[in-house]
Order: structure tokens, then sequence, then C-alpha cells
């Protein structure tokens, strides 16, 4: 099986299966202009190493997987934030690699991981109020208390 | 201060509030849009921006693209795919103000013989329902109701020729009436609590028509992403006069509606003491929706949905609602 090796934005090379590193979109069609496996070195300046190995993981353990659906709008991926047992152990980790998780599944194209991740987030706001939304995510709340009566005003139909 | 983790070198972007909006967006797909406006728009300016001025999360909260979680939804949603989720929760609790509004303005003792008696009770009704279609005014004006229908339904659907379609009514009601007099008072209180609200929207009636005719022949449609509830005719004994393709239209319509629904009670309890709640409420109102939008293949889809309201029992002093059903009638494809 041919290899190629990554690079991390912290320049730590990492040898990967082609066809693992391939689950990302960017890698994959970089790879096809190339044309053949290449003998140096693909930079993924945006990446740490400490992320890239989280997402080499993570192609590893989803290396057979089926593509994704190609058409764009498919309601099925929308339709419910169910994480497979072991999609949800691999996210269990400290809030900012989960984002760098994110942020590096957006960059490489890997839109199955990139769910994963929104999921992930979308779990962990689930049921919060506005006050614990900001508190988990430590979000300053940059509303006027005029600023928020108007929404509140605005929002008063769905009052119980 | 969030708490460092171990790995480097740490990313700045990496936390919630630096994520890029389309993946902020992605996240916030999967709440229901009743969540996102009622609860995720206080979280911060730029969430609340992002949740008012973003198309996408405005088109797959405002359709059915999210799945519903609790039994409640579930039962609501199985019949109902292409309805607005947003505007069966708006249904619903405006249905539940609606009700208790029934109960406080019960028949005066004594029977319908005193009618000015009558006529107070029913001139404070009117103004509490006048309240409530403030609150819900808002809402209506800025959300699409029922389905963005795309440019191209909106040019098919002005050349059909709905008189060729048998059940051409949008919106129908079907509740069986036993009090005609009942209906008389209830028009005449509705006209004029109306009568201001059908000024104001007569001139953006004009613009619609104007709007249309141009469509008709053959110019340049604007680009809208308002419902399109194509109201054919007024519906049997209310005076209404809907404004095509306007949400606001249908909240007037419906307050109008639920005026008049006023739910039978047991009239035992109203020549008793006040305080005694009503022994029996048990309505049931129909109301039919026919929806087009247009499908994969660009054909149009007209399809009929009933909701049903059904009222009985109560809670204390106050009827509950006790089912609220939506359910296919009727599917056209043109």
């Amino acid at each position: 099986m041919s290899q190629i090796i990554l690079l991390s934005s912290d320049n730590v090379e990492m040898k990967v299966d082609k066809e693992v590193a391939e689950r990302s979109i960017l890698i994959k069609n970089m790879l096809e202009d190339v044309g053949e496996t290449p003998d140096q070195a693909i930079p993924i300046p945006n990446v740490n190493e400490g992320v890239l190995r989280k997402v080499i993981e993570w192609c590893e353990h989803h290396r057979n997987d089926p593509p994704p659906p190609a058409d764009e709008d498919s309601d099925s991926r929308k339709k419910s934030t169910d994480i497979e047992e072991w999609d949800q152990k691999f996210m269990q980790v400290d809030q900012e690699m989960l984002f760098e998780i994110i942020l590096a599944a957006n960059y490489l194209d890997i839109k199955p991981l990139l769910d994963v991740g929104c999921k992930t987030v979308a779990n962990m706001i689930k049921g919060k109020s506005p006050e614990e939304i900001r508190k988990t995510f430590n979000i300053q709340n940059d509303f006027t208390p005029e600023e928020e009566d108007q929404i509140r005003r605005e929002n008063e139909w769905a009052e119980e | 201060m969030p708490k460092r983790s171990r790995h480097r070198p740490l990313n700045p972007n990496a936390t919630l509030s630096m994520l890029p909006p389309e993946i902020l967006e992605q996240i916030l797909i999967y709440f229901p849009a009743k969540t996102l406006l009622t609860r995720h728009r206080l979280v911060c300016k730029r969430w609340n921006s992002l949740l008012t001025t973003s198309s996408v999360l405005k088109y797959y909260s405002t359709t059915s693209t999210y799945h519903p979680t609790t039994e409640r939804q579930i039962r609501w949603y199985q019949y109902s795919y292409d309805f607005n989720p947003l505007f069966v929760d708006i249904l619903y609790q405006l249905w539940k103000r609606l009700v208790p509004l029934w109960s406080k303005y019960q028949e005066p003792t004594g029977g319908n013989d005193n009618e000015d008696e009558r006529d107070i009770v029913n001139a404070g009704l009117v103004r509490e329902i006048e309240v409530l279609y403030l609150r819900y005014l808002h809402i209506f004006s800025i959300i699409p109701m029922i389905h963005p229908v795309y440019r191209e339904t909106r040019r098919r659907i002005a050349h059909i020729n709905w008189g060729e379609i048998k059940s051409r009514s949008v919106i129908v009601s079907e509740q069986e009436w036993d009090q005609e007099e009942a209906v008389a008072i209830a028009e005449k209180y509705t006209k004029e609590v109306n009568l201001q609200l059908d000024k104001k929207a007569e001139k953006q009636e004009e613009d619609k028509e104007k709007e249309e005719l141009e469509e008709k022949a053959g110019r340049v449609v604007k680009e809208s992403s308002r419902l399109y509830i194509p109201f054919a005719y007024s519906p049997r004994s209310i005076s209404f006069n809907p404004s095509p393709d306007n949400s606001r239209g249908l909240l007037v319509y419906l307050c109008r509606f639920m005026f008049m629904s006023k739910p039978a009670y047991n009239s035992s309890s109203s020549s008793s003491s006040t305080t005694t709640p009503p022994e029996m409420i048990s309505t049931r109102i129909n109301i039919k929706v026919y929806l087009a939008w247009a499908n994969q293949d660009q054909n149009t889809e007209v399809e009929g949905r009933t909701l049903s309201l059904l009222s009985t029992g109560s809670n204390g002093n106050r009827p509950v609602i006790s089912k609220f059903d939506i359910n296919g009638f009727a599917t056209t494809i043109f």
C-alpha cells in the first residue's frame, strides 16, 4: 500500500496510507492533480501535530466508510444529532481540541468529520438557556439591556 | 477563563465564538426554528445577527428538514412533512391562548336574549384577540410560514386557472355551526376590529395585485422566499379578503376564524355560579389548508392538509387542548 507524508504546521512529518489521507477531499484532489504519489511531504499549514494526529486517527477508523452522498441538500444529514459510539468517544476532548478538529475538518474538507464535530457542539448547546450557553462556551453577552428587551418582546408569542 | 489544554501550539481561533459563520450555521441547523428564534438569538449579537440574516438557517429551520425529537412533535409531524414546523409551533401557542379566552368570555347568564350584555362580552373578547394578534404580528412578518416557494412555482401558479381545479378553496372552515346568530355577531365585531387593519392591508393588496398582473404578462418576477398561500376565494361565512402570499393575511384569518369558533359549553355551567368550571368542553375545528410548491422535477404540487384542533376537558377553570393533528387529504401534481 502506498504511503504519503503529511507535514503539520509545526513541522512534524507523519506517514499515512494514501487511502487514509484521501478521506480528506483537499488531499485527494491535490494527489489527483499531481498524478502520482509524491515523495515529498505535503504541508498542511493550518493544522498542528496534535490535531493532525487526531484527524488521522479518525480517518484510519473510517477508512472503509462509503463515500458521503454527493447530494449537498441531502435531508438525512440534517435530521438527527445522534453520533455513533466510536465517534462520541473520539470527540471526548477539551473544547479547544474540539474546535480545532472542526476547523481542521473544514480546511481539509472531511465532511463526515465536520458533521460529527458540529453534532457534538449541537449536543452541548441542546437544552441550555442563553446564559448557560454563554457560560459553556465563554461567550460575552454584548447586548445592551434595551436590545435584550427588544428581542424578548419579539419572542412574546412563544412564552408559555 | 477557559482552562488551557496541554496540546500546543494554541490556536486562538479554536473557540465557538471564533468559528467562521458557515460552521456556526452548520451547528445551529440542528435546532428547530422556535429554539433558534426564542432562545439562541439571545446568546450574543453575533448569533442574533446570524440567525436573523442567514438564509440557510431560515430555509432549513422553517422547512421540515429537522428531525422531530419529542413524542409530541413526532405525532404532529408524521403527516405533515411539508408543513413549516414553526408554523405548527405558532398555531399551537396561539390556540393555547385563545382557548382560555373562550372560557373567560362565556355566554352571559340568562341566555342569548340580553343583547347589551352580550355585546359587552364580545367587545372584551375582541380586544383580547387584538392584543394576541399584535403579539404574533412580528413573527408572522419576518418568517415565511409554510414553505418557501421557488420563483418558478410562483410563476407557474400565476398561470393556473384555479377555476378548473375542483377543490380550489384554500382554507375552508369545517366547524359545524349550531348558532347562525353567533356567526352573525362574530362577523359584525370582526368587521369592526379589522376595519383599520383592512385599510392598511388594502394598499398592500393593491401593490400585490399589480405585481401579479406583471407576472401574468410574463415580466420578470421578483425573487421572493415568502410563503405562498394561493387564496382563491373567501371561506364561507367569514368576511375575509386575504392578500396572496402573505403570512399576515393568514394570521388575520386565523384570529378571525378562532374568534368565531367559540366552544360550545354545556349550558348548565353558564347558568350556575360563575366560578364553576365548565362541565364539558369539547370542540373540534378542522381547517383545510392547501399548499403549493415546486417539487424536484419543477412540477407544481398542491397538497391539502387538515389541521384539526380538539379541545376537551379543563384544567381548573380553563379548557385544555387535548389534540392537535395534521392529516393529509389530497395531493395534486401538475
